[in-house]
């Protein structure tokens, strides 16, 4: 596998985890305390308990794999296949994250309804959601223009 | 003026047109009303829709060649400059509510498709200037 495909393995790996794990976390808050506890676990952060969305941040662990795996030692290490790989992943995963912003206001409104109010901080949840939504498209992308498993033709 | 040079000033005059009115009539009402009532100023953002039937108002360009490799090229570039401005005024107008009112206040939840409309506004108005700017503002090229 080339560079770009392990980071791609290693995004997809972690915010997967994080996602499944946040989850998981959320529904047994919810059968212990309830919303929105289950959520955003404030009232426990007082005694050192996280809220279930708390675990997303292991998603952020992606992000080192640009450090772990180094650049390849070839001359040529970029070329315009790779750049057009990119170019789409990067837009397929800007498409997705702004379909992300788009469900997650319209299906709060349709169930608050008009008259209803949210918390302040489902704003900068929906925009970490989007990033995570992001980083999830563009590595899938990735990996399915390059290939899953197979060497990816080093550039 | 080419096809794509009249829709997109059609578009630019509209959204203009459509918020000024909308900010004049809100300046106006929250003086006799105050707020929230001052906010049905709103409504002239209704103006900017016009600007849709300008495609049905002005007719394919005759000729044997529509649109060539260079309009695709310039209609691409706007249309990421508008995705991009829509896309960055979501994220801000995201985050700036919960810097600015913190973390236990509440909001209403109309604001959430109010976004979506402000964000549709600044596309259709970044993507018309982009075209206006690459193509030239008044000029004839093709």
């Amino acid at each position: 596998m080339n560079r770009a495909q392990k980071i791609a393995w290693s995004c997809l790996i972690t915010v997967s985890i994080s996602l499944i794990l946040s989850i998981i976390a959320v529904v047994i808050f919810y059968l212990i305390f309830g919303m929105p506890k289950a959520l955003w676990g404030f009232a426990l952060m007082s005694i050192g308990l996280p809220g279930g969305f708390g675990l997303m941040g292991i998603g952020g662990l992606g992000v080192f794999s640009q450090l772990i795996f180094k650049k390849g030692q070839g001359k040529v290490r970029f070329d315009e296949r790779d750049q057009l790989f990119y170019m789409r992943a990067w837009f397929l995963g800007y498409c997705a994250s702004y379909l992300f912003f788009v469900i997650v206001c319209m299906t709060t409104w349709f169930i608050y309804g008009p008259k209803g109010t949210i918390s302040v901080n489902v704003l900068p949840l929906t925009v970490m959601g989007g990033f995570m939504t992001l980083m999830l498209a563009h590595s899938v992308a990735i990996l399915a223009q390059y290939g899953w498993t197979n060497k990816g033709e080093k550039s | 003026m080419n096809r794509v040079q009249k829709i997109a000033w059609s578009f630019v005059v509209t959204i203009s047109v459509a918020f000024l009115l909308s900010c004049i009539a809100i300046a106006i009402l929250y003086f006799k009303v105050g707020m929230p009532r001052a906010l049905a100023g709103l409504g002239f953002l209704g103006i900017a829709g016009l600007g849709g039937f300008s495609p049905l108002i002005f007719h394919t360009d005759k000729g044997k060649v529509t649109l060539d490799e260079r309009d695709r090229l310039i209609n691409r570039r706007a249309a990421l400059a508008g995705f991009g401005t829509s896309y960055l005024l979501v994220g801000l107008v995201c985050m700036i509510p919960f810097f600015i009112l913190g973390p236990k206040a509440s909001i209403s939840v109309i604001w959430l498709p109010n976004i979506f409309g402000g964000a549709g506004l600044s596309m259709f108005f970044v993507h018309s200037v982009a075209i206006l700017v690459q193509y030239g503002w008044g000029r004839k090229k093709t």
